[in-house]
């Protein structure tokens, strides 16, 4: 049971890890945030997989499924966030396509000031 | 490192600490774990701690702190002698290694990063893995003390990544405005 858990813990693991590899190849910071967004969420989810087999109680259990809930529902969100200012900052590297262009700069003049 | 402004430096100080914190975490279970393996193999057992605080009228010094004395002669590590409950717990090193050889190589990108979009990205991977790791540690410890403190730290993750973004943007908004 506890090789079981280490298996699957050590694959989330190994998932983080291969989101920080992605993270030093990748090319530019919207292609590492797409790396981070993905592999973060099944990373935590597979850690708290294997926690919950290695110490079946009902405490961890909570806490650890309520740790992933979270996580891996404000994963997108933050990501929105650091990929929209990420876009906006004009921090990108050389894109293939930018459909965003259009929408996006200048700001549409309906929606300034309406969020401050 | 002339143009390095502070806002950037605080990211990377910040990050640093989480990376210390989980070092010193990893580190802080080695030498434990090592006590428990060759030099005092016969001491932190269990049955035989029970019947030294079970006889504590004939040594009333072991009763009061519920050790040997010769034990706690030989090594100082097994004052938390509580938090090492599950003894076959050990193959989860394997998984918390992995996680600091991740950070390890975030690290890297915080350092490395040309622009402050990378760090920031970097400083969210960074965020995960040390709630991941918390969690591990969590599960090797047999305790619920970790786990909660990857719960509060999930929930400041999410503050820290929105905050970060935002300061990104209106650092470096070309349009300048509050869009």
């Amino acid at each position: 049971m506890i090789w079981l858990a280490t298996a699957v813990t050590t694959a989330g693991a190994l998932l983080c890890l291969t989101a920080a590899i992605g993270l030093l190849r990748a090319r530019d910071a919207l292609s590492r945030l797409q790396v981070v967004t993905k592999a973060s969420s099944f990373g935590i989810a597979l850690t708290v997989i294997g926690t919950i087999i290695a110490v079946p109680q009902w405490d961890v259990s909570i806490q650890t499924i309520l740790t992933a809930v979270f996580l891996m529902t404000v994963a997108p969100i933050s990501g929105h966030l650091v990929a929209r200012a990420v876009y906006r900052s004009g921090l990108i590297g050389q894109l293939a396509t930018d459909d965003l262009a259009r929408h996006a700069e200048p700001a549409p003049e309906s929606e300034r000031g309406t969020s401050d | 490192m002339t143009g390095l402004p502070r806002f950037r430096r605080s990211v990377v100080a910040v990050v640093l600490l989480c990376g210390l914190a989980l070092i010193g975490a990893i580190l802080g279970l080695a030498p434990r774990t090592a006590d428990a393996a060759d030099t005092a193999l016969p001491a932190i057992r269990p049955e035989d701690r029970r019947p030294t605080s079970g006889e504590g009228a004939r040594v009333p010094v072991a009763a009061s702190d519920g050790r040997d004395p010769g034990i706690a002669s030989g090594t100082g590590s097994e004052s938390n002698h509580n938090l090492v409950e599950q003894s076959g717990s050990t193959p989860l090193d394997i998984p918390l290694a992995v996680l600091a050889t991740a950070f390890i190589l975030v690290l890297a990108r915080i350092a490395t990063g040309p622009t402050l979009a990378d760090r920031i990205v970097a400083a969210e991977l960074g965020f995960v893995i040390v709630v991941c790791a918390l969690i591990v540690l969590g599960a090797r410890l047999g305790s619920i003390h970790p786990i909660t403190v990857a719960m509060i730290s999930a929930l400041l993750q999410f503050v820290a990544t929105a905050a970060l973004a935002e300061l990104l943007r209106r650092k470096t908004d070309p349009t300048g405005d509050n869009l």
